[in-house]
């Protein structure tokens, strides 16, 4: 590719993601300056001197750090005991053990929180009913800080085995015959060997699951509203949501740290991630893997693992299922059964609303995914072949987006798009959409494009095929794969998507997360939990879709 | 400290049943001496080194150091010394150093372990770092490190607490050709002034020959030889190890006579004289080993000149083939019914179509059984 070709296409690109990502950031900064929406007005700084003299805004920044930091170390801590049990030790059902990681990216957060509070309520809650009346034990009350923790927690475990996994799959077993053979025991080598050379890996996860925590709107939002448990992100949602004049500006005074602390611990995980491939590098390959051989522990810690996936996958989907088909909450038995109905189905479905908010969720999902997806190969086929100053800074805007929390940079959206056409349309939130989740395309790709061998393309060109022809059809076919996955993980993201659209929504704009957040608050869990299915169907027919595509595609 | 293994077997469970990778093998490594174990991937030498270690759980058999039975599995009753309480080093062959240490605390980290003092822990690094010549490395992080200031943090790391007996397990297998040849030099020099007892794995023979005072040759999990280097070299005593120590002809035979130095045999070549061994019969059929650079050319108008004991194996044929390679030249020569290839001397310029007259070195004919 000539010089001058290749640093025009930087520079188009530079811009488009520059726009899609510091223009909300860069709107927010400005917006929490302004004096009132619409209108900027004079810079001032009155919107800050009132939030942060705001004594709930301390509550809730208290709230968030236990919240934040409590789950990610659940979750970090749980995906290691998994990933330890799953690659070191002769654990059974190793290979349902790996499946449980990647299947709740299958659940919405919102369901997956109803379906606990349902479980758990205080009032009338399945678990707590059978604890408080038939036990006559005392009640579990999910509507706390502890109760969002855990459930958090379970949400986060995915993500964070995805990040420890490789790091133990590759970990080289000598390192620790190498300690045991200086006449170090097993149980010292493990802490002075294993868990430091793992620590990075450990650290990057646990930073990861931090900053998604930090931005996570909708557990705090299902668990934490009924009891007035405010974290960062709903404090925020109630300013721009509540009473007759929803204050953007303060909303953005509060938004502008979240989203500084999330870049900045995107960039800690940056760190760790470069460290910890670090020491990769330097084991290699290990002689062969040594099992522990965990004796009359197997079974217990199998089953253990196991019912990490029952609460993670199994659980919620049962009781959203079951919650849809019968009249109200009550324990499954002999009279729910004879009650069973589709009223709450037929209510949801009849409504004209649902169907506006199915038609936009699809519509969003397989749009925005196909807008995201060509956007994140351009630009990650750009990262990793043209090396020059613009592929860098596409990177880095790329990496530092990957932290920004959706419902703070919803809020930059709102500033930016408040005075142009696109304000209140479908348009707004597919643009959202595909500026927040970029990263989880340019990632996948970039991992994709460094797998495909130069030569590959060199040998194209020197063939006589122009730049356009080798990208058609040799690099994009080559890609095909990564980019087949990465748009049906855009896809079910967007149908899922809550966090943007709970701000960016307008009526006529609505999408099934929204509807579903909507029930949540007005406690209609017979509809949350139909909406649950619908959207969990939804992003299960995408996943099936482009799985039988793949394979058609493979024969 | 001497190093007795006796009767190990050792199997592994494969997706195509059990693999026996040590086959009852015993042998000893006398103290203060450098054995290797030397063959092809997959012949168990690696196995063997790691049940000596402890790495490794053998199925049967029993293993001493010194005076202490470290394994040993009888009647039932199983001695199980655990690798951190065997007192001795390793070598790996990935030289598993810890990448979040640095230099001077991965070698640290045995005398650490044993319990001593900061600051004869301080010295004894500083000793052996000027020993591998690393001095000033201390504070480096291993990963700055080339592959061969790697390695010698992995020896540095095996020598610094002083053991009696050292594994290594192909050391030297991840360094590129010259710096391993320079680095084989150094070990042995090392391990000689160490005085350690040393079990040395490796699939090369010129690593093997040029460190060890005994080489084991195995293959399938037996040991197929054992001896110094020159004996494994010039009494080979099997198809196996003459094809893996070098390379040779082989043709059919039958033993003609038993002489006092040498035997005769009958082959398609005429009688050659072969290298001696006393557990033959005259009639005995088998094949005959003829190495391919034992093997002089006659030089034209000298063949009377030739002593009068070695006119025996003097064979004449037509080149039908010549590579100059540099460091030998290699001749296919059709003798009789047989084709034949032998490394000549460089100098010797031979061409495809030349009549030569050669010479086969009774030391190069092995009668194989």
């Amino acid at each position: 590719m000539d010089q001058s070709k290749s640093r025009l296409i930087t520079l188009i690109l530079v811009i488009i993601v520059g726009a899609l990502t510091l223009g909300p950031a860069t709107m927010l900064i400005i917006g929490s300056f302004s004096e009132g929406f619409g209108a900027f007005g004079t810079l001032t700084f009155e919107k800050y001197a009132r939030v942060y003299s705001d004594p709930r805004l301390y509550g809730a920044l208290r709230n968030t750090l236990i919240f934040t930091f409590g789950s990610a170390i659940l979750a970090t801590t749980l995906a290691f005991g998994l990933a330890y049990l799953n690659h070191r030790t002769d654990v059974p059902f190793r290979g349902l053990l790996h499946l449980i990681p990647t299947i709740p990216m299958m659940i919405p957060h919102l369901a997956y929180g109803a379906a606990w509070a349902i479980l758990l309520n205080p009032s009338n809650g399945i678990v707590n009913v059978f604890l408080r009346d038939v036990l006559g034990l005392g009640i579990i009350n999910i509507y706390s800080l502890p109760g969002m923790v855990f459930i958090e927690g379970l949400l986060e475990l995915p993500i964070a085995y995805l990040v420890i996994a490789p790091a133990m799959a590759s970990f080289d077993a000598t390192m620790e015959e190498a300690s045991w053979i200086c006449g170090v025991s097993p149980r010292k080598t493990m802490r002075k060997i294993t868990l430091k050379m793992l620590l990075p890996a450990i650290l990057a996860a646990l930073t990861l699951a931090t900053v998604r925590s930090l931005s996570a709107f909708a557990i705090p939002s299902v668990l934490g509203f009924p009891n007035r448990i405010d974290v960062l992100t709903t404090f925020v949602y109630r300013l721009v949501s509540t009473g007759l004049f929803p204050d953007y500006g303060r909303a953005a005074a509060v938004g502008v740290n979240v989203l500084v602390s999330a870049v900045i611990l995107v960039f800690v995980y940056r760190h760790y991630t470069a460290t910890a491939e670090r020491f990769v590098t330097i084991g290699g390959k290990g002689h062969k893997i040594h099992r522990m051989k965990l004796g009359k522990m197997r079974l217990p810690m199998g089953i253990l693992a196991l019912s990490l996936g029952i609460l993670l996958i199994i659980v919620p989907v049962i009781v959203l299922a079951y919650i849809s088909v019968v009249p109200y909450i009550m324990p499954p038995g002999p009279k729910a059964f004879s009650m069973l109905t589709l009223a709450n189905w037929k209510a949801v479905l009849s409504e004209k609303i649902t169907l506006v908010a199915f038609r936009n969720s699809t519509f969003l999902a397989l749009v925005g995914a196909t807008v995201g997806i060509l956007l994140s190969t351009v630009v990650s086929y750009v990262i990793v072949r043209i090396r020059n100053a613009g592929s860098t800074v596409l990177e880095t805007l790329a990496f530092a987006s990957f932290g920004f929390p959706g419902l703070i940079i919803g809020i930059g959206f709102m500033w930016a798009l408040v005075r142009t056409s696109l304000y209140a349309t479908i348009w707004a939130l597919l643009v959202g959409y595909v500026a927040t989740y970029l990263p989880f395309g340019i990632r996948p790709l970039t991992s994709t494009f460094i797998q495909i061998d130069t030569d590959l393309e060199s040998a194209s060109l020197v063939c006589g095929a122009g730049l356009f022809r080798t990208f058609r059809r040799v690099i994009a076919p080559l890609a095909l794969p990564g980019i087949i996955s990465g748009w049906t993980m855009m896809a079910i993201m967007f149908v899922q998507e809550l966090n943007l659209s709970v701000i960016l929504a307008r009526p006529g704009t609505e999408v099934l997360s929204v509807l579903t957040h909507r029930a949540v608050n007005d406690a209609f869990w017979g509809r949350v939990a139909t909406l649950g299915v619908i959207m969990i169907a939804l992003s299960a027919v995408l996943l099936g879709l482009t799985r039988i595509f793949t394979r058609k595609f493979a024969s | 400290m001497e190093i007795r293994v006796e009767n190990i077997v050792k199997t592994f469970q494969s997706s195509e049943g059990p693999v026996t990778a040590l086959d009852d093998v015993s042998l000893t490594v006398p103290s203060r001496t450098i054995m290797t174990l030397l063959g092809p991937s997959g012949c168990g030498k690696t196995t063997l080194l790691r049940c000596v270690a402890g790495l490794e759980t053998p199925d049967s058999g029993k293993i001493t150091l010194g005076h202490t039975v470290v394994w040993a599995k009888k009647n039932g009753k199983t001695t199980v010394v655990t690798p951190d309480k065997r007192g001795l080093s390793m070598v790996f062959q990935t030289y598993a150093i810890w990448p979040h240490m640095t230099v001077f605390e991965n070698v640290a980290y045995p005398l650490e372990a044993q319990g001593m003092s900061k600051a004869e822990i301080t010295s004894q690094v500083a000793k052996t770092l000027k020993f591998v010549q690393l001095e000033g490395f201390e504070r480096r992080p291993v990963t700055a490190l080339s592959g061969g200031q790697q390695q010698r943090v992995a020896l540095a790391r095996a020598i610094a607490p002083e053991p009696q007996i050292i594994l290594l397990d192909e050391p030297l297998s991840n360094l590129d050709a010259k710096l391993r040849e320079e680095t084989r030099v150094v070990l042995r020099s090392s391990l000689n002034k160490l005085g350690v007892t040393a079990l040395y794995v490796t699939h090369d023979r010129l690593e093997a020959f040029a460190l060890s005072d005994v080489v084991v040759v195995m293959k399938d999990g037996k040991i197929m030889q054992q001896g110094s280097p020159e004996d494994v070299y010039f009494r080979p005593n099997s198809r196996f190890i003459v094809d893996f120590i070098g390379k040779a002809n082989f043709i059919n035979g039958s033993v003609q006579e038993v002489k006092k130095e040498h035997i005769l045999v009958d082959t398609g070549l005429g009688t050659l004289l072969c290298q001696f061994r006393d557990d033959v019969q005259p009639k005995q059929r088998s094949t005959v080993a003829i190495r391919t650079d034992f093997v002089e050319v006659v030089p034209k108008g000298k063949e009377n000149n030739v002593a009068e004991e070695l006119t025996q194996n003097l064979v004449s044929g037509v080149v039908e083939r010549a590579l100059f390679l540099g460091e030998y030249r290699e001749v296919n020569v059709r003798v009789a019914e047989e084709t034949l290839t032998f490394r000549l001397h460089p100098t010797i310029s031979v061409d495809e179509g030349d009549q030569v007259q050669l010479f086969l070195n009774p030391q190069g004919c092995h009668f194989l059984l």
